[in-house]
């Protein structure tokens, strides 16, 4: 009985799938095809691609990454600490420390292995 | 309230020291010590809480007789890792012998959580830390190609596993609305009819039955147990199956009336996760994923125990992870002080071990007939337990294939035996071996052996932690 809530959602996904893959094998049946150079080339703004799009770069941006997402992770988590303050008292204020200080603690460790040295 | 968790505090703080230790180069053995020290200092004060009653956070955490042995037995079990990691471990982990030491230790604390989590966002999240650490561990011998592919290999399978769990949860969480596994198991019985209900709890499975090895989710197991370094190898083996044994037995008991309807499932998955052990298990040349091949087998073992849904089969099955983590320790334990010599896990590299180190080789083959399930030792005990409470509930074909499956397991574990007895060491000289290791293997054929003939004290225990788990 719960199931044929989802019957609407199952039409719109099969009539979805459909149109996605009706289009195009009939492009590819009924279409003109005419390829040159110009049309074959990977499309980049109007430009002339420069290079392979797989990069390679340091592997350094992705510990600069990691950080940002834990500060990040630690100020979503400490704003809404910070409105309710007053509410959650001195054993919220004694967590978030505790929170905190582990947090500094692995931030000391990644700055003392030389982890936010560029060179 | 701080002290229903000190276990757990203390294995955090513990973690935490290790990592500051890694700023400074320490001299690893003073490290080796240290470790040691604490984790025989948290294993007492485990000991001390055993105890305690109660429920905390909300209701998110709940600390009961069951809970509290199981953290005993990881404390345990950590500590035999930790004295098996010792100078003679590889050069890379001794260079970064405190971050392996704070690896273990959070692993440790993720499983610990996992035992006492009854809410499900806590229970995912100490299923998550333990994982990702491992998944580290794996790849610690980062000089090694085989390790960093057994490392991605895990990682990858993991995230898939965990992805599948949360997905069954959404499912699950859809009908409920409640993340708590204690209030919703009072409602499961007024609507396990329903089926999407019932593959959400399938899908809830996968990541627990990842962590076991159980089969459609167990092709990580060879290529990590070779790839690893043997310390953390013979973690995986040991410690971290008894915390998945303990969370899986908390959610069969928790939703069992969800789980009974899906007794056929189950017990097919345990057939084929033993048959499929066993079957590849025999033709290994290299004795870790040989190894792996026997874990596997015999968590299909231990699934037989859980899916019986009653205190017997679940007793046994404790009383048998329990036996099951000395009797592998010391298998894994032999193999590494084989390996340090030989720089090899080939089969082979066992040859003549009876005349170079004849306490190892019979602490080694005492394990290996136990794992084996030949009387009179501890592992046929706990195959019996097990094997008596599915033929009283009548499952005497399930039995029947069990029992044959562990008459081939006894063909290769004697196969290992045999390099060890049977041929004659390349080497004139006698192997060296250090008192603790000694003392250690005495311990083991002490317990495999008096277990094996008085069970009750173990027995009872099991018995105990199960009825405060159910009750």
């Amino acid at each position: 009985m719960m199931l044929q809530n989802y019957v609407p959602i199952l039409i719109i996904g099969v009539i979805a799938i459909a149109f996605a893959c009706g289009s195009v094998i009939l492009s590819s049946l009924i279409g003109q095809k005419k390829p040159n150079e110009d049309k074959l080339s990977p499309y980049e703004c109007g430009n002339v691609p420069i290079g392979d799009a797989r990069d390679r770069y340091p592997v350094r941006y992705y510990i600069i990454a990691m950080l940002f997402i834990i500060f990040d992770i630690e100020a979503a988590f400490m704003y809404p600490w910070a409105v309710l303050f007053k509410k959650l008292g001195w054993l919220g204020f004694i967590e978030m420390m505790v929170f905190l200080f582990i947090l500094v603690l692995g931030f000391i460790y990644v700055w003392a292995k030389g982890a936010l040295e560029w060179e | 309230m701080i002290v229903y968790i000190l276990p757990e505090v203390l294995t955090f703080c513990i973690a935490l020291f290790f990592l500051i230790a890694a700023i400074k180069k320490v001299n690893m053995e003073t490290m080796h010590k240290l470790g040691m020290l604490f984790s025989f200092i948290n294993i007492i004060v485990v000991l001390i809480g055993m105890g305690l009653n109660g429920t905390f956070f909300y209701g998110t955490y709940k600390i009961d007789f069951f809970s509290q042995s199981i953290k005993l037995i990881l404390a345990i079990g950590l500590f035999f890792i930790i004295f098996m990691a010792d100078k003679r471990i590889e050069d890379v982990v001794k260079s970064n012998y405190s971050e392996f030491l704070f690896f273990l230790y959070s692993a440790n604390l993720g499983m610990m959580m996992l035992a006492s989590a009854v809410e499900f966002i806590t229970l995912f999240l100490a299923l998550e830390l333990s994982s990702y650490t491992m998944f580290i561990l794996v790849g610690f011998l980062k000089n090694r190609k085989i390790s960093a592919e057994a490392a991605i290999k895990y990682l990858f399978i993991g995230v898939v596993a965990s992805a599948i769990t949360l997905y069954g949860y959404s499912i699950i969480f859809s009908y409920y609305g409640d993340t708590s596994l204690t209030s919703m198991r009072t409602g499961t019985i007024f609507m396990s009819k329903d089926v999407i209900l019932h593959i959400g709890f399938m899908f809830f499975l996968t990541a627990f039955f990842f962590k076991l090895a159980i089969l459609p989710f167990s092709f990580w197991a060879p290529d990590v147990y070779q790839g690893a370094s043997t310390n953390v190898t013979a973690y995986i083996a040991t410690v971290s199956k008894v915390a998945g044994v303990a969370v899986l037995l908390r959610i069969f008991v928790y939703f069992f009336p969800v789980f009974i309807e899906q007794e056929e499932i189950l017990i097919l998955i345990a057939i084929i996760t033993m048959t499929y052990g066993n079957l590849v298990a025999v033709q290994q040349k290299d004795l870790k994923r040989l190894l792996a091949y026997s874990s596997i087998a015999q968590a299909g073992y231990m699934l037989v125990g859980m899916i019986m849904f009653n205190k017997s089969g679940m007793a046994s099955t404790l009383f048998y992870v329990t036996s099951y983590l000395v009797m592998n320790f010391t298998v894994f334990l032999v193999i590494d002080q084989v390996e340090k010599e030989k720089k090899t896990t080939d089969i082979t590299a066992l040859k003549g071990l009876s005349q170079r180190a004849p306490l190892l080789s019979l602490a080694l083959l005492l394990a290996l007939l136990s794992l084996g399930g030949v009387p009179p030792f501890v592992g046929f005990t706990g195959k019996w337990f097990i094997f008596s409470s599915a033929i009283s509930k009548g499952y005497l074909t399930l039995v029947l294939i069990a029992f044959l499956n562990s008459v081939i397991s006894v063909y290769y574990y004697l196969l290992v035996a045999r390099q060890a007895y049977l041929f004659l060491p390349d080497e004139s000289d006698k192997m060296k071996v250090t008192v603790p290791v000694k003392i250690y293997s005495y311990f083991a054929i002490v317990f495999i052996i008096a277990m094996g003939f008085y069970p009750a004290p173990l027995l009872n225990w099991a018995e105990k932690a199960v009825k405060f788990l159910v009750g």
